[in-house]
């Protein structure tokens, strides 16, 4: 995630994020932090993208990694 | 489900939110990529009832990282990265974490089929598969040619090569290397008389300067981009200067981003060795000990050139004025004396790195031998860290290629078909009469496929083609041309050996399934002369079998038949292996192929050929020993076996004379020197116009390797990277009236490719320059690429060609 200012003056925002039973919150470095989202379905993978994105402060979303549990497989 | 797997399954989805966690970070406090940290060491890891972990490098890229592969029933059920291996020290990038997934795609190929007249595929039997390719070669064995790869095991690409050159006396053998690494090859060899890679990996963890050469290692080499800026993160500096044609994710890292316009590069070098010949800062004692100078002959361009004086370089060098290389390259004169200033430097120490942007081009061989030239004039070489250093693509793109010379001018251990010695070398080992190899090289990939799909009547005079681990149907330039002609050509056969269905196997007339990865023994060859072993952990499925088995059996096919060239000078099958009694074993027979271990059979056989080139290998039961090892690795007074870091360089080469600070021992001049070359800038051979107005540049994502045809398979990989896609400039789509996400078609004067747009991406191209990556087999970007080709390594251009993007409905219309 980045922030238009530094994290740590993003209280509100990191603060709700904390709240979220889906979020982990991982490193930060100036105005970036790293958190990784696990859910139990796609519905909600896109409900908690749509509310991250739309918490105060939040300028950019990332996706370093995309894992399931179900690892069926998939053709093209 | 078991105890066990529930346990896997806990497990596997903590280590996922923990790695998921690990990639976050690293792209926040980095900059950088998303690499996974295996955090658990081998003992670690669960270990169900009936689970097993045994060591295997990485099916993918040419890192040659090591993973820990889970086995239970029969099955990969989990892979980690392995803390015991030199190479990635546990970590793996997101593709390696997921190379376990590649062996359970559901449409995997499991039974051969021969394609009937209507069209369909029949399956059949192995027996009449073999007797099918058997008959075709034995009836016309000079019109057969093998197509290979540098995803072939060590075995394989050996066996594939004593079969062609020792036992047909054809040398229609090429793999697709060709397309990937060849300009490297015939780099090395026109600089250093001999191939591969000086330095190692450890000049990344050493380097004060690291420039990427049109490269992009964050994505493409994730796990050794780690081992750079991971060391920022230990509070070490390490200054990173990207030259490229478009911002990429190593852009991201780079503190430098030097923009330079398409075939941009060669100018470039050609400007720094001006500088440091007009600033007086070369280093004139290495240049004066170790170095002569070199250049194309009038008559035309060789491999080796001609000599040239000193006076002569410095006469020719220095037309290329940091106001010219402006002109030529895009650069800013300001941007170009930092280089040469960095370069007169020798305080610092610098790594150059590259892959497919300096490989790629129809320069590739002046590019490489100026940027190797720009090291050696500047004395930043032979030390760790001050080192140029190219990466390869394919696991085994240096083992089986370069090494075991699966090359149609090649044979094993640097040897060459065109020079009479090494041909009774080679038919000495391979114990076969004088004179059974052809002293003529074979067709190069683009004429080999040329040939194919030119009809037998207009003199295309390749008839049967055996394409083996690669998928030419996607990866060949100018698809329309070299393959797709193949679709109306009754007498021409194609025999495809792989794994899933491909762009290749829709137009083969017989598919063979093939064993892959674990599923076979094997050994690689990987970017920095290591050379990796691993075991068959698990059963192929259904009647899929291993590569090397396919040669052998149509070998053994056409013993039978009475084929001369399959006897040796004793009367013996050239692949008889002997059990410890003297008693054959039939390794032709798929059930008794396991009997013995043939890789090991092969590998001992091959050794005999490394040491020609100072290449020398170790036992095959070292390599069972090790996280691989690299060559020359010799044999130390108390019987241990010693590998090289840094090669020419008298400190660690076994090989430099005692006393001497460096010697290039294969020097193509006789005298231990390196050569410094000079190549005039040419133009590329097509440039953007008003009709085909963009330049087009393909290339690679990190989700996928290669085609796509093992990770597009991979649900989590093929989920976050689903599509091919055009990456464009945001003024060129707006000047355009495109949007993100809407579909365009690409198109050149050979071919077009429907694509939906990613507007400043992933990577950010400036303005009259598009990106395509080619892993999308559903969306084929190489029926617009150019076959154009280095006239020396013969390796086509896919960084650039004239192009234009149109909307889909003004195509339509």
């Amino acid at each position: 995630m980045t922030f238009d200012s530094p994290v740590e003056q993003c209280t509100e925002a990191v603060e709700t994020l904390r709240a979220m039973p889906e979020v982990d919150l991982g490193q930060v470095r100036d105005n970036k932090l790293a958190i990784v989202v696990d859910t139990v379905s796609k519905t909600q993978d896109r409900n908690v993208w749509d509310a991250v994105q739309q918490l105060p402060n939040v300028t950019d979303l990332a996706i370093a990694m995309v894992a399931f549990d179900e690892d069926k497989d998939e053709n093209p | 489900m078991s105890q066990s797997m529930q346990t896997l399954s806990h497990d596997r989805r903590q280590l996922l939110k923990a790695s998921a966690l690990a990639a976050a970070g690293s792209l926040v406090t980095g900059g950088s990529l998303p690499v996974v940290q295996a955090d658990q060491a081998v003992d670690d890891l669960p270990t169900g009832e009936g689970m097993s972990w045994n060591k295997a490098p990485c099916r993918f890229c040419g890192t040659g990282c090591h993973v820990q592969v889970g086995v239970e029933d029969g099955r990969v059920v989990a892979v980690a990265g392995d803390k015991a291996a030199d190479v990635n020290k546990g970590l793996l990038c997101v593709k390696g974490y997921h190379v376990g997934g590649i062996l359970y795609g559901k449409d995997r190929l499991t039974e051969p089929l021969l394609r009937q007249e209507d069209g369909s595929l029949k399956p059949i039997e192995w027996d009449e598969a073999i007797k099918i390719i058997a008959k075709r070669i034995f009836d016309s064995p000079e019109t057969f040619a093998f197509y290979g790869s540098g995803q072939w095991t060590i075995p394989e690409g050996y066996a594939a090569q004593k079969f062609m050159k020792g036992g047909l006396s054809n040398n229609h053998i090429d793999p697709n290397a060709r397309l990937c690494m060849a300009s490297a090859v015939t780099g090395f060899l026109g600089t250093y008389g001999v191939d591969e890679p000086a330095g190692c990996y450890q000049d990344l963890d050493e380097c004060d300067v690291l420039i990427t050469w049109g490269n992009n290692p964050a994505e493409m080499h994730p796990v050794l981009f780690s081992r750079v800026t991971d060391r920022r993160s230990r509070g070490e500096n390490v200054r990173i200067i990207d030259i490229g044609t478009r911002r990429t994710r190593t852009t991201d890292a780079a503190n430098d981003y030097l923009e330079m316009d398409s075939h941009g590069d060669v100018p470039i070098a050609l400007g720094i060795m001006h500088l440091l010949i007009e600033n007086g800062t070369y280093d004139k004692s290495f240049v004066e000990k170790h170095c002569n100078f070199r250049a194309h002959p009038e008559s035309g361009k060789t491999l080796f050139g001609e000599a040239i004086s000193e006076d002569e370089f410095r006469k020719r060098i220095a037309e290329y004025t940091p106001e010219r290389v402006s002109e030529l390259s895009g650069l800013s004169v300001e941007q170009i004396r930092m280089l040469g200033d960095l370069f007169g430097d020798d305080d610092v120490k610098i790594t150059s790195l590259w892959c497919m942007g300096m490989n790629q081009h129809t320069m590739g061989t002046a590019i490489n031998t100026l940027v190797h030239g720009v090291h050696l004039l500047s004395g930043h070489f032979g030390k760790p860290g001050d080192s140029p250093t190219s990466l390869t693509g394919q696991p085994s793109a240096c083992g089986t290629v370069r090494e075991v010379g699966t090359l149609a001018h090649a044979l094993p251990g640097g040897r060459i078909v065109a020079n009479p010695e090494h041909r009774q070398q080679c038919e000495g080992f391979w114990n076969i009469p004088e004179g059974r190899i052809n002293a003529t090289p074979g067709y190069h990939t683009v004429k080999m496929f040329d040939q194919f799909t030119i009809p037998t009547d207009e003199g295309g005079d390749i008839t049967t083609m055996f394409v083996q681990v690669t998928n030419p149907g996607q990866t060949l330039p100018n698809l329309n041309k070299l393959f797709n002609d193949k679709k109306n050509l009754a007498d021409k056969f194609l025999i495809v050996s792989d794994v899933y269905p491909t762009p290749t196997t829709e137009l083969a007339d017989l598919i063979l399934p093939a064993a892959m990865w674990v599923e076979k023994n094997g050994i690689y060859g990987n970017s920095e002369r290591r050379t990796q072993q691993w075991f068959k952990m698990v059963d192929p499925p259904g009647d899929a079998r291993d590569d090397t088995w396919m040669t052998i059996a149509i070998a053994h096919k056409l013993f039978e038949m009475g084929h001369e060239g399959m006897k040796d000078k004793d009367g013996e099958f050239i692949f008889a292996v002997k059990d410890e009694s003297g008693e054959e074993v039939p390794i032709w027979e798929f059930d008794r192929y396991y009997d013995t271990n043939v890789d090991k059979h092969l590998f001992e056989e091959y050794r005999q050929f490394t040491t020609m080139k100072h290449k020398n290998l170790a036992p095959y039961d070292e390599y069972v020993k090790a996280r691989g090892l690299r060559w020359p690795v010799v044999e130390q007074e108390d019987g241990s076996w010693r590998e090289t870091k840094f090669r020419f360089s008298g400190f660690d080469d076994p090989f430099v004379a005692e006393g001497e600070e460096f010697d290039f021992y294969h020097s193509s001049t006789k005298d231990g020197r390196a050569q410094i070359w000079f190549h005039d800038y040419e133009p590329p051979p097509e440039m953007p116009d008003d009709e085909y107005p963009m330049w087009l540049c393909t290339g690679r994502v990190l989700e996928h390797w290669h085609t796509g045809s093992m990770t597009r398979r991979l649900a989590p990989l093929n989920r976050a990277m689903p599509t091919g896609y055009v990456e464009m400039n945001m003024e060129d789509a707006k000047a355009a009236n495109i949007r993100q996400g809407e579909k365009v078609i690409v198109e050149s004067r050979r071919g077009s490719c429907e694509l939906p747009v990613w507007i400043d991406g992933r990577g950010r191209p400036p303005r009259g320059t598009i990106f395509v990556p080619f892993f999308d087999e559903t969306k084929l970007i190489n029926n617009v690429t150019l076959d154009e080709h280095c006239p020396i390594s013969k390796q086509p251009d896919y960084k650039k060609c004239a192009a234009r993007v149109k909307k889909l409905s003004e195509a339509e219309s």
